[in-house]
């Protein structure tokens, strides 16, 4: 059966449809989780939460086209509640400036998968949300802001200053290492 | 105009290989969770099922004068909240009827796991109860004083998770709890009309996974003090009301060979009646919910399956009306701009005038609430933002206002609706989904 037929079944209660819907989306939520909260635990219980959420609410689902996208919603929102709760039991790191140097490329450091996932940690996950809805999920830019109740101009400044964060992580982790020969700034 | 860097051509690709892992292993844990769980369980919306009261009035706060360093203004200023505490207390002596309409009091919340209360009409917010845990779903008691709320236990694992309840007044003090072991799997929790108890369902045995489990429904002491007083226990007992204007009798809903009916008992227990012949099965398990009485005890609206009159089997779910008594059962209204939409969720307004109601436009988005007079005449009126998904709403006490919160996920501030169809504002912080609203003596 398609995923709106689907849907429509598990809207009405069908616990087997909804079992079949979640195994088809769940490993890519639970990615997506754990590239926004950088913990597998916590991804863990994110998406869980999602899912009982998206189970208990799924009758108000208008249209059952966007089951994927209200999906990702349910979870990046899960994301972001319990980053918001483990903020108040750890002390945070304090981040960097992000008005640092302006770089416009880093071509030959993307290569070093560690460097990007130092970039990815030092962003807060807002920012990591964005990222991963536009960039890992493939939202447009008006999805994302959909999705995170958040105006289309907001989504596009902070996912610029994601961005440019992730630059100059990237660039810092590039320059402190060397590992990576040609890693300079274009 | 710039042109995507390196960085961003290549970000998906390496998100892709950062993310890569193995298939969550925790689906069928979650499975056996929802499988279990009903969709829109209804002890999230104890307001629906038992109108609040109060005997209090909000209490005036003094702006902190910028010359509170002389020590003649201070003692002045504490003669006067001395004098005003004196005043509110002699105002804590009415009491109003447990049903109907009342003042407006305050706005309970959730905010990342702490109680906090809120003035919807100066904004002004107090933690009300904080900590590391995890706190949840606040309601005020019938007479306003108190506030039962639920705290997760940590460190349960998988599985249905344990909650605790608690009491606290409402400034915050005299924090009790007052079940003596966790509660695994909280199907429903609501103050009983006299504030004396809180009535909770909870499965008698969570190890049993079978089809459906029994549930079984107990008055817990709202002090902390007294032992449980176990009323029923019954196959898939959940949505629980009492019915005004004494509180004497339940209304709840139950399986009888695996199939939902409509029950009604004495508080005691006794005389089970039967209000709805048991004759949906449970893949339909919004059909009978949705509970809620008129305030004068009169009717009860509720959510009901329909029959297909096409051969197509028929679906969930229509707002339906009844006697309190069982009798001429019929469909409430009929929605014109949703001939065919799911309609529910009813919320009657405590001066029995209106009734709010989801009524869901299949093919489109649907333009707020729907309100319609409580003898079902005159237009549907559509009134709040546009909805996307669930909303949940209660009225206000004095029913000018509607407390409405999407459940989208994650935290919003919650709207305030004009039933009229007027403009509407938002409070002024922001929340969990869990709805209450203090009532206040008239």
């Amino acid at each position: 059966m398609d995923q709106p037929g689907l849907v429509e079944r598990a809207r009405r209660g069908d616990h087997d449809a909804f079992t079949e819907l979640v195994r088809g989306a769940a490993t890519r939520l639970d990615r997506a989780a754990r590239l926004i909260l950088r913990d597998p635990e916590l991804a863990r219980d994110a998406v869980q939460e999602a899912l009982i959420r998206a189970w208990r609410d799924l009758p108000g689902l208008r249209d059952p086209e966007r089951f994927d996208a209200w999906l990702h919603r349910l979870t990046v929102n899960a994301c972001l509640d319990l980053a918001r709760r483990r903020r108040r039991r750890v002390i945070e790191v304090e981040l960097d400036p992000i008005d640092g140097p302006a770089v416009s490329d880093v071509s030959g450091v993307l290569a070093d998968r560690e460097v990007v996932d130092a970039a990815m940690r030092r962003l807060d996950e807002r920012g990591r949300a964005i990222i991963v809805l536009h960039y890992f999920l493939g939202m447009p830019l008006t999805d994302v802001a959909a999705t995170l109740g958040i105006p289309i101009g907001t989504v596009k400044s902070r996912l610029h200053r994601a961005l440019g964060e992730m630059r100059v992580s990237v660039e810092t982790g590039s320059s402190s290492t060397s590992r990576i020969p040609g890693g300079q700034v274009a | 105009m710039t042109t995507p860097s390196r960085l961003e051509r290549n970000l998906a690709g390496i998100l892709d290989d950062l993310s890569a892992g193995p298939t969550p292993g925790y689906l069928d844990d979650l499975f056996l969770r929802t499988g279990r769980m009903r969709q829109r369980p209804a002890w999230t919306f104890p307001e629906r099922w038992l109108p609040m009261s109060d005997i209090t009035r909000p209490r005036a706060y003094a702006f902190a004068p910028p010359w509170r360093t002389i020590a003649v203004a201070l003692v002045v200023l504490a003669l006067l909240v001395g004098a005003a505490f004196v005043y509110v207390g002699s105002r804590q002596q009415r009491v109003p009827a447990p049903f109907g309409p009342a003042g407006n009091g305050l706005i309970p919340y959730v905010s990342a796991g702490d109680l906090f209360v809120g003035d919807p009409v100066t904004g002004s917010t107090r933690l009300l109860v904080g900590g590391p845990e995890d706190d949840a779903a606040p309601s005020f008691s019938p007479d306003g004083t108190r506030v039962a709320f639920i705290r997760d236990v940590p460190g349960a694992g998988a599985g249905p998770r344990p909650v605790d309840l608690y009491v606290v007044r409402q400034d915050g003090s005299d924090l009790r709890r007052i079940t003596s072991a966790p509660i695994q799997d909280l199907v429903a929790a609501t103050w009983t009309p006299d504030g004396r108890h809180l009535a909770v369902v909870h499965p008698a045995d969570i190890t049993n996974t079978g089809s459906p489990p029994t549930n079984q429904l107990y008055l817990l002491d709202a002090t902390g003090s007294q032992p449980p007083i176990r009323l029923a226990a019954a196959a898939g007992l959940d949505s629980i009301v009492f019915r005004p204007t004494d509180g004497g009798e339940i209304l709840f809903r139950a399986l009888v060979a695996g199939q939902y009916g409509l029950f009604v008992m004495n508080v005691d227990g006794t005389n089970v009646r039967t209000l709805r012949e048991p004759n949906v099965p449970t893949h339909f398990d919004q059909h009978l919910d949705g509970l809620t009485y008129s305030p004068d005890g009169a009717r009860i609206f509720y959510q009901s399956y329909v029959s297909g009159t096409d051969g197509t089997g028929g679906g969930c779910c229509q707002l339906w009306v009844m006697n309190a008594d069982g009798t001429d059962q019929h469909q409430f209204v009929q929605d014109p701009a949703a001939p065919n939409g799911w309609q529910g969720e009813p919320a009657i307004s405590p001066d029995g005038k209106w009734i709010a109601f989801d009524s869901l436009i299949n093919d489109g988005p649907t333009p707020g609430v729907a309100i319609v007079r409580a003898d079902g005449t005159g237009p549907v009126i559509r009134t709040g933002p546009e909805l996307t998904s669930v909303a949940h709403w209660l009225w206000s006490p004095d029913s000018s206002k509607i407390l409405m919160m999407p459940s989208e996920g994650g935290n919003g501030s919650a709207y305030l609706l004009d039933p009229a169809g007027g403009p509407w504002t938002n409070v002024a912080w922001t929340s969990d989904i869990d709805l209450d609203w203090q009532r206040l003596a008239p």
